[in-house]
Parts: structure tokens; C-alpha cells; sequence
């Protein structure tokens, strides 16, 4: 009736809006299906990353998040792993569970009805789980990196600052031990330790280098090393009074022996002439380093110039007179006869040295230890150095390669009747080969050519 | 000045010459050690020292500069 009652276009109007409507409800369903249901599994997780968790829950999750202990949030993620979620995920994407499903799960009395609901909610817990860790593990490795930076950071700089604090520490304790090894080189000849009792006695020896020219060519490094300090230390006890002793009773050599027996006799002892002579020398200069307040030389004579007086007695004897003064006060005479002395052991010592074909051994020698100086002297200078260079050699070395350079030095020797014989120079008989110094034998011939024999 | 060298050799006499096996240097001092050129082959240590251009050679002795030389060829031979 009421049909009957509208006009026909009112009825097409009612008919078309209710189709109208039908559409759009049909319409806005099948959109809600296709929003829930027609993603793929990719789209719903990253989109699940992107979106907060409430939104998540709102737009994408058919079931609510449940809290869950640790280990079970493993034991989900096993499963995962281990694709037990496979069946119920296919069923999810074909939309075989729906909305209405899920509801009526959650919402159902019995116990088996709930299955589906915690199912479905235990997967998407899982599965939203999967974008959490995600998310942790990214977060997890930004920490790491994070705190492996500043601990890099930090143990680069605490490592820096050690090595800072070691170097200067080091450059500390070497500035310490440069500086106690300064001041432990004016007094370190009382030093225990052989490096420091070597630098000490290389000084003195420089020292005395420099001023007689004298060098202990007889002792060794460490026979100086070994002696010096107990030569010194006896010494210091020494008092001014002995030296007054020893000058009035012209016992200045004795002096020094005495000092020598006293400190290292047994050592002493047992050395050689040369060796004795070398420490004599050790034992005069370092008189002036235990009485640096008192000039020695006034008291003791440089055993340089007790050698230099004993070759003037010789020279003598064999006719020639040595003129240049030698005493302590003639610091240069004394350095000259000190080099030559050096280099006539060198000389005497050296296996390569010996070139008998050297004329004039002797010239040779003091070139050689004086140099410059010997050749800026005059000739009466140069003939005294020479007679002093043949005074000094040893006898067996003067018997081989030199000649007296006392060419008119002449033997006078007197017979059993007092007559005195002018007999053939030192130089002839040694050319005659009839001198032997080993036994001291001299063949002599008087006028009537009788042979007498010296021993 | 002269010079010598590892191999070389150090005529004293006709009957008497050296081979030079090591040069070693302690204390600032040069040796020279080495041996006999003849049978019976036996070892010789040679100190060297210089004065102005002159070399002097000389046999070395002493028994602590001995050990030391020993002890420095053992080490170099290490």
C-alpha cells in the first residue's frame, strides 16, 4: 500500500538509495578485509617497525600483547625460527581467521574456544617480537659501538698518559744520574764502581799526559784501576811533616817506594823494573791530588828527573855533558823527555817498528815524540835530546839498532899498572862485534896488541 | 798510514808471519788476532797502537785483555 501510496519516482529513489547504501557498506567491509588481511607478511613488519606499538596494536594486531617472561619470549622466538607459526600464518594471510573469529574466541566461555585466541595472540606476539629485537639489537650494537669508542678513547688517553708519565719519569731519573755522574766525576776516584774507577784513573792519566807527557805504557788499565785508590787512600793519611823528612834527608825516591810497599807491596813486589817505575811515577802524581793545598814538586822530585839526572851521570862518564837543565820547575824539558820515553817503548815493544834499515834511529824517535818542537830547537838542544833518547833505551835495544851519538865517547880503562889505555870508541867496538852487553865482556887490545878482557 | 785487514798477512821475519782472522776493538784499542802462518798453526793476539803516522805493533800479554778478546769473538761468533 505504501508502495502504492509514494509516486513511481519517489519508489525509484527509496530503491536506488537503498542499493546505493548496500554498495557502500559492501563496499567499506570488503576494504576492511582487504586492509587486515590482503598485506603481506614484509608489509605488516615494516610497517610494524615504523608505528608505536599502541598504533600497532590498534591498526595491524587482532589480539592484544601479552607481557611475557624472557625465557618464553626465546621459546617463541624458537619457534619462529623453527617455522611453527607456518600453518597459522597461511591461514592468517588466506583470511581464514577473522576479526569476528578472534572476538568470539576471546570473548567464548570454554576453555578449547580460547585456543584460537592465544594461538593467534602468542604468533603475533612472536612475530612482533621479531621487530622488538630488531629494534634491541640495533639499539644493543649502537651501545657497543658507542662504549667500544670511549673505552678506545679512554685507554688511548690513560695509555698516552702513562707513557707521558714514564718518559718524563725516565728523563727524570736519567737527568739524576747525569747529574750525580757530574758531580761524582770531581771525587769519583774513591768510587767502588770499576766504570766510574776507570773514568777516574783515565782522567789522572790524561792529566799527566798533558803535563810530563808520561804514559804507564808497563801497566795495565786494570793493574791502575786495581792500585790507584789504595795508593791515594794511603797517601791522604800521610802527613805535611813526612815530605819536610824526606827533603832534608834527600830520601824524596825512598818516599815514594815507601808508599809504595805500604799501600800495594805485595803487587809492588813482584812487578817488573819497568812496572816498579810506573808506579813510582802513579805514586808522585797523585801525591798532588791527596795534598792539593801543597805544591809537591817543592818536596819530591818528578822520578822524570831522577832518569834524566841518572842519564846526564852517564852521559858524562862517556865524555859527553848533557847542558839542558832538568828539574821540576823545567815543566817543559820534562814533557819532552816524558814523549820520548813513551815513544821509545813503543819502539822497543813494537814487533813492525824495528826497520834496521832506520839510519838514524834516534832522529827518528824524537821526530816522532816531539815533532814540531824538535825541529823548531837549535842544534846544541837537539844533540842533548838525543843523548838523553840513547840514555833512556834499554840496552839490549841500543846493542841492536843504535849508535852512541857520543861519537868520541871513549873507554879509558886502566890496567893492573894504573896505565891508561886509549882504546877503541863505544860505536868501533860495537862494529867490531866484540861488545856483548848480556855479559858485559870487552875485548881490548893495548899497544903491544895484547888482548885483555873485561868482565 | 797502514792498514790492515781481515786475511791479512803480518811478516815480523822470513820465518816468522802472521794471518789476520779478527780485528777487535775494546777500549778504544785495536787488536789484531791471529795465527801462526806455519805448523804447528797456533792463535796470537797483536795490539795495535799509533803514533803520529808511525804503527807499532805489538804482542799482547796480559791475561785479562786475553779472556776479553776471547769473550768478544765468542759473542761476534753467536
Amino acid at each position: 500500500m505504501e508502495n502504492n501510496d509514494m509516486s513511481d519516482d519517489e519508489l525509484l529513489k527509496k530503491i536506488i538509495n537503498e542499493r546505493n547504501n548496500k554498495k557502500k557498506l559492501d563496499k567499506s567491509k570488503s576494504h576492511k578485509k582487504q586492509n587486515v588481511y590482503s598485506k603481506s607478511k614484509k608489509d605488516k613488519i615494516s610497517s610494524a617497525i615504523t608505528k608505536t606499538p599502541k598504533k600497532n596494536y590498534k591498526s595491524k594486531r587482532l589480539t592484544e600483547p601479552k607481557k611475557r617472561g624472557l625465557l618464553k619470549r626465546y621459546i617463541m622466538q624458537a619457534k619462529w625460527r623453527y617455522h611453527s607459526y607456518d600453518l597459522l600464518e597461511k591461514d592468517f594471510d588466506d583470511g581464514y581467521i577473522t576479526y569476528r573469529d578472534i572476538q568470539k574466541s576471546k570473548q567464548a566461555s570454554k576453555r578449547k574456544d580460547r585456543i584460537l585466541y592465544k594461538e593467534v595472540q602468542e604468533y603475533e606476539d612472536a612475530r612482533d617480537d621479531i621487530t622488538a629485537r630488531k629494534a634491541y639489537r640495533a639499539f644493543k650494537i649502537g651501545l657497543g659501538t658507542t662504549l667500544l669508542a670511549s673505552t678506545l678513547a679512554l685507554s688511548s688517553m690513560l695509555s698516552k698518559k702513562i707513557q707521558e708519565d714514564s718518559l718524563s719519569k725516565q728523563t727524570a731519573e736519567m737527568d739524576e744520574t747525569l747529574l750525580d755522574e757530574s758531580l761524582m766525576e770531581e771525587d769519583s776516584i774513591y768510587d767502588d764502581n770499576k766504570v766510574l774507577k776507570e773514568r777516574a784513573i783515565n782522567k789522572i792519566k790524561n792529566s799527566i799526559k798533558e803535563k810530563d807527557g808520561y804514559e804507564f805504557d808497563n801497566l795495565s788499565l786494570n793493574e791502575l784501576i786495581n792500585n790507584y785508590d789504595k795508593i791515594l787512600a794511603y797517601e791522604e793519611r800521610m802527613s805535611e811533616h813526612t815530605f819536610e823528612k824526606a827533603l832534608l834527608g834527600f830520601e824524596d825516591q825512598e818516599l815514594l817506594e815507601s808508599i809504595l810497599n805500604n799501600s800495594i807491596g805485595e803487587e809492588y813486589g813482584n812487578s817488573s823494573d819497568k812496572q816498579k817505575r810506573d808506579y813510582k811515577q802513579l805514586a808522585f802524581e797523585l801525591l798532588s791530588y791527596a795534598f792539593p793545598e801543597i805544591d809537591i814538586n817543592q818536596y819530591i822530585r818528578n822520578p822524570i828527573v831522577v832518569d834524566a839526572l841518572k842519564a846526564k851521570e852517564s852521559s858524562e862518564s862517556l865524555g859527553y855533558e848533557i847542558k839542558t837543565i832538568v828539574n821540576n820547575d823545567e815543566e817543559e824539558t820534562l814533557r819532552y823527555l816524558g814523549k820520548i820515553m813513551h815513544t821509545e817503548h813503543l819502539y822497543e815493544n813494537s814487533i813492525l817498528s824495528i826497520n834496521k834499515q832506520e839510519n838514524d834511529l834516534l832522529d827518528n824517535i824524537i821526530n816522532l815524540a816531539l815533532g814540531e818542537d824538535y825541529r823548531k830547537m837549535t842544534d846544541e838542544e837537539k844533540r842533548d835530546y838525543k843523548q838523553f833518547a840513547y840514555e833512556f833505551l834499554s840496552q839490549d835495544f841500543k846493542d841492536l839498532y843504535v849508535k852512541n851519538p857520543n861519537e868520541n865517547a871513549n873507554i879509558n880503562v886502566e890496567n893492573e899498572n894504573n896505565e891508561s889505555f886509549n882504546i877503541k870508541t863505544e860505536n868501533e867496538i860495537k862494529e867490531d862485534k866484540i861488545f856483548n852487553v848480556g855479559t858485559q865482556t870487552i875485548e881490548i887490545k893495548d899497544d903491544d896488541g895484547n888482548i885483555q878482557i873485561l868482565e | 798510514m797502514k792498514d790492515f785487514k781481515i786475511g791479512g798477512k803480518v811478516t815480523i821475519n822470513k820465518d816468522e808471519s802472521y794471518i789476520i782472522i779478527d780485528i777487535i776493538k775494546i777500549n778504544n784499542k785495536i787488536y789484531y788476532l791471529c795465527s801462526t802462518n806455519k805448523k804447528p798453526i797456533t792463535p796470537k793476539v797483536f795490539e795495535r797502537e799509533e803514533e803520529g803516522e808511525k804503527v807499532f805493533i805489538k804482542f799482547v800479554e796480559d791475561k785479562e785483555i786475553l779472556k776479553q778478546i776471547a769473550e768478544k769473538v765468542l759473542e761476534k761468533n753467536e
